[in-house]
């Protein structure tokens, strides 16, 4: 159960975090946006409440300051500072790394909180102390979830002489904490003056509210010890399922718990409406137990909240497992589709096949609707993006805003998490290399600030997205002279600017030395050039000497499905991606140009390598005198693939081939076809570059 | 009661004359063969994949592993699904065997340790070798015969039969 | 004892008065925490309690430290507490004193 708990949590503090450094980004630009405090406030409120809730209670009790401070900007008593800022997202970083550690505070984590909260107490109540809403939150359990849980008052009076029986008081509020949520408030008006005091007896006594799960007799059992010589009283505050539209009045708590007799009450009523300052200027009651009968209210009202939003919220988180499972049985859905959809075509029968298209119409919606839920928008990744270029930029001395747009744009899920660390590339090579210092800006007539632009968009069935600088751009000239050096090239002629800048992609071309000395970029630009690859995207980049560089991904919305073209080779049924394919050609194998480099198709005037498939099957190398050709278009070049037949067009679920199977080149997954029978998916790319291998011995 | 009586259950299985067995908790379900979809370039002993109710599952054949003439389809010959964890993740393999036998219980006395030599197999893939009777069987390592860095090997040699290979021919 | 007057130090810096409290301030130093205050209320300077190094107390403690705030304020002292530790507020927070004992507006 514990660890259940710790899974969620550690989801949701994840997702909050995200949420966290984004408004923290983004109250930077916008510091009196009360919205994004009020988002920050929330953010860290639930993650202290669920912290403790979930076996963290060293992160909840860190969050707990931070949200202590934050309340008072959210009540307007302080201003947002840089440094507030600074804090924030150190904060946020130290959050992260408690969530991973599981609460546990080692040594170095110790340092960092102890600096955040050393930097954070400028603002925090005690020494503007003017806010008696912050001890209250401590324990407002928004976060209680679960239905069993319930709130007592336990009023605690000890005997005097409790001490002289070596208790503690304190030992058994640690125990109490153990069992839930507690917030103590202490009543200390009885405690003598300093030169009467006799130091050996007790003059506090406490009330204590507690949200838990454990029983009422659990928490009585705790005071057994003292029990006979102290006033304990413990007793439920909320029945659970009470969703009488306001709790009690302030007056009718103090009046339960017997703080003020009715006839004080309704007199008190008939002078004022705020309650609370009323009694406490009446003077009936002290102050302490006004405090804790605001604290009760609060608490119920919060709890109350949380209730109605179970009921109203209409957005429920669901585990990605699930997801996958849901993809996965769909994707067995459309396969048994495809069988029915055959039988039904092979015994021509009518009605059958009426049903099997009505099938394939519900089947298509659910196949839509849950692949539309695996969409999220990309913004939460941009949002670390930001904070990257923000650290790094300052770092380097350099001065560099980052714009985004499109962050609503969605994507599949796999997409997005796999598109991170290739994204982090880009941009730091935009920085690194990219942006000049403000100094060479402003030599060169440019604007000291640089600007980084990240744009997601929609485009024909495809995500895009540019990673766009405006700093000092690539050399041609110099990247043509490292390719030379680095025998990259084919021969001395000096291709175009644009065939240039390719070679950056070359797996040779990423030494250590380029990342320092040359233009810049090349900094494993070819791992992430294949990254892209692998999740069926391609990469296009474009650079102007002197004004910036600009790099576009093109992405498919989801990698669960895709349209394919079915091809036979030899016995075997292959998977062409649709994407890629320009055109079918059919012919003849003796119509096929011979070269140097192996045969040829005419289309139209151009000349374009064929790649026999049989070939790559290897057990089969007979080609059949009829053939067909796949035209398809690789990095902007134009193959000409040769199978066998061509056998149709069809959606293809993918089946992930695992781990075992990435030494297997040319192949980037698996299929069912409609009769059981699996297919492999081609891996275009990678086929090329088997053939490319095989020209060049 | 002491841990030498302990007895495990093993799946025996025929491979040309010799008996090996597999420890039954490792083992999914048996198969009868079907068609296998070859991979291409892959290793010899990857025989291809299959469709296992939607899963793609990779076939082992165990007698080209071991250096023996390829396992040849009769109406006898089966698939045996291994259930392994590797990285953390459950990996379903298929592994071929000429005919399954039965499941029998070995202790842990009547295992001794893989032989030195004389073995037909690379020890590396035996866990030991249990004794029923007069009769013995091979215990074989499920873990240790689908694992990713026999894979990687694998892709080593791939990349050089490319080489040499000439596809314009 | 050498440990009690570790425990708790008073010592004057600059006409501020400067209690240190050190390590466990239980009812076993009570009397000589009860005596400092006392002798630092009396030497009539503003008083500051040094809590940075303390990691443990009891209810006793916290008595002292409220009946002394409220007596350096009948003579108009200052009587700040700085630095404190972690744990040490902490437990002040698990005895529901913390609010109240940095809300000067309780005194």
């Amino acid at each position: 159960m514990s660890l259940d708990l710790q899974a969620i949590f550690i989801e949701e503090a994840t997702y909050l975090l995200e949420d966290l450094e984004e408004a923290f980004l983004e109250l930077e630009s916008a510091p009196d946006d009360m919205e994004l405090v009020a988002r920050i406030f929330r953010a860290m409120h639930t993650i202290k409440g669920s912290g403790s809730m979930c076996s963290f209670p060293n992160l909840s009790a860190f969050t707990h300051e931070f949200e202590t401070a934050f309340d008072r900007v959210r009540n307007g008593d302080i201003k947002i500072t840089k440094e507030l800022i600074e804090i924030g997202l150190d904060s946020h970083g130290f959050i992260g790394r408690m969530v991973k550690t599981l609460d546990h505070v080692n040594p170095s984590l110790r340092e960092e909180s102890k600096n955040i909260l050393s930097r954070l107490h400028k603002y925090s109540p005690k020494e503007g102390a003017d806010n008696p809403g912050i001890e209250l939150d401590l324990s407002a359990p928004d976060e209680v979830v679960s239905l069993d849980w319930a709130h007592y008052r336990i009023r605690f009076t000890p005997n005097p002489g409790i001490f002289k029986y070596a208790i503690d008081p304190i030992t058994i509020f640690k125990s109490l904490a153990e069992l839930g949520e507690v917030c103590n408030v202490a009543y200390i008006k009885d405690i003598p003056d300093l030169f009467e005091i006799n130091e050996f007896a007790c003059y506090m006594s406490w009330e204590i509210i507690i949200s838990t799960q454990d029983s009422r007799d659990k928490l009585v059992e705790l005071f057994e010890f003292v029990e006979d010589d102290c006033e304990v009283n413990v007793e439920m505050i909320n029945q659970e399922n009470d969703f009488d539209d306001d709790y009690k009045r302030l007056g009718d708590i103090l009046l339960e718990r017997g703080d003020l007799t009715k006839e004080q009450v309704s007199q008190l009523f008939e002078k004022k409406p705020l309650v609370g300052e009323i009694i406490e200027e009446s003077g009936l009651v002290p102050k302490e137990k006004i405090d804790s009968a605001l604290l009760e209210q609060e608490l119920v009202r919060s709890d109350r909240e949380q209730k109605k939003q179970i009921v109203t919220n209409d957005s429920i988180r669901v585990s990605s497992a699930r997801l996958e499972m849901q993809m996965d049985l769909v994707g067995e859905l459309v396969i048994s589709l495809a069988s029915l959809h055959q039988l039904a075509v092979d015994r021509g029968d009518v009605k059958l096949n009426a049903i099997s298209e009505d099938l394939e119409h519900l089947v298509t919606s659910i196949r839509d609707n849950v692949l539309g839920i695996r969409m999220l928008p990309i913004g939460g990744t941009f949002s670390k993006f930001r904070r990257l270029v923000r650290d790094l930029s300052s770092e380097q001395g350099k001065q560099i805003e980052m714009v985004t747009y499109g962050a609503e744009t969605e994507l599949d899920k796999t997409v997005i998490d796999q598109l991170s660390d290739p994204l982090v590339h880009l941009i730091r090579n935009s920085l690194d290399h990219g942006i000049e210092l403000p100094e060479e800006r402003a030599a060169n007539g440019k604007t000291e600030k640089g600007f980084i632009t990240l744009t997601a968009k929609h485009s024909q069935g495809h995500v895009l997205i540019e990673i766009k600088d405006d700093g000092k751009g690539i050399d041609p000239d110099i990247i043509w002279k490292k390719s030379q050096e680095k025998s990259l090239t084919n021969g001395d002629e000096r291709p175009s600017d644009k065939e240039i800048l390719q070679y950056i992609f070359a797996p040779g071309f990423s030494t250590a030395e380029a990342i320092t000395n040359i233009s810049g970029r090349g900094v494993g630009m070819d791992v992430v050039k294949r990254s892209i690859e692998s999740l069926r995207g391609s990469i296009i980049l474009e650079s102007v000497l002197g004004e910036g560089t600009t790099i576009t991904l093109q992405l498919p919305l989801t990698l669960a499905i895709i349209e394919g073209l079915l091809v036979e080779v030899g016995n075997e049924s292959l998977v062409i991606p649709l994407a890629m394919v320009v055109e079918c050609v059919e012919t003849k194998k003796s119509q096929l140009e011979s070269s140097r480099k192996g045969q040829l198709i005419r289309v139209r005037n151009s000349l374009i390598p064929c790649l026999p498939l049989q070939n790559w099957l290897g057990n089969q190398t007979h080609i059949p005198e009829n053939i067909q050709i796949i035209i398809v278009n690789i990095d902007d070049e134009q193959y000409g693939l040769i199978v066998n037949d061509v056998i149709g067009q069809q959606q293809i679920v993918i089946k992930s081939l695992g781990s075992i199977y990435q030494s297997i080149e040319g192949v980037s997954g698996a299929t069912i076809l409609g009769d059981g029978a699996v297919a492999l998916i081609l891996d275009l790319p990678q086929i090329v570059k088997l053939f490319q291998v095989t020209e060049q011995v | 009661m002491s841990d030498d009586n302990t007895t495990w259950q093993f799946l025996t299985f025929q491979q040309n004359t010799e008996v090996f067995g597999i420890d039954i908790r490792r083992i999914k379900e048996v198969l009868e063969i079907r068609d296998i979809t070859p991979l291409p370039r892959s290793s010899e002993f990857m025989r291809g994949v299959i469709n296992l109710r939607g899963q793609v599952v990779p076939v082992i054949d165990l007698k080209l592993k071991f250096g023996f003439e390829k396992t040849e389809f009769t109406v006898d010959t089966c698939i045996i699904i291994l259930e392994l964890k590797i990285e953390g993740d459950i990996c379903f393999f298929g592994v071929l065997a000429d005919s399954v036998n039965e499941v029998i219980d070995i202790s842990d006395d009547d295992i001794a340790p893989p032989p030195k030599i004389g073995s037909n197999v690379d020890t590396a893939y035996i866990y030991g070798v249990g004794k029923i009777g007069k009769r013995f069987v091979v215990i074989l390592d499920a873990l240790n015969l689908c694992t990713f860095e026999e894979m990687d090997v694998i892709h080593g040699v791939i990349e050089e039969e490319v080489t040499i290979d000439d596809p314009a021919e | 004892m050498s440990q009690l007057d570790n425990a708790c130090k008073l010592v004057d810096s600059n006409g501020v008065s400067i209690l240190t409290l050190k390590g466990k301030v239980k009812i076993t130093e009570a009397t000589c925490l009860k005596e400092l205050l006392i002798e630092a209320v009396n030497e009539g300077n503003p008083i500051r309690v040094d809590m940075s190094e303390l990691e443990d107390i009891d209810i006793t403690m916290i008595q002292l430290l409220f009946s002394a705030r409220n007596k350096a304020a009948t003579f108009d002292l200052e009587f700040n507490i700085f630095p404190i530790s972690v744990q040490t507020k902490e437990l002040l927070r698990t005895s529901g004193v913390l609010y109240e004992l940095f809300n000067p507006n309780n005194v």
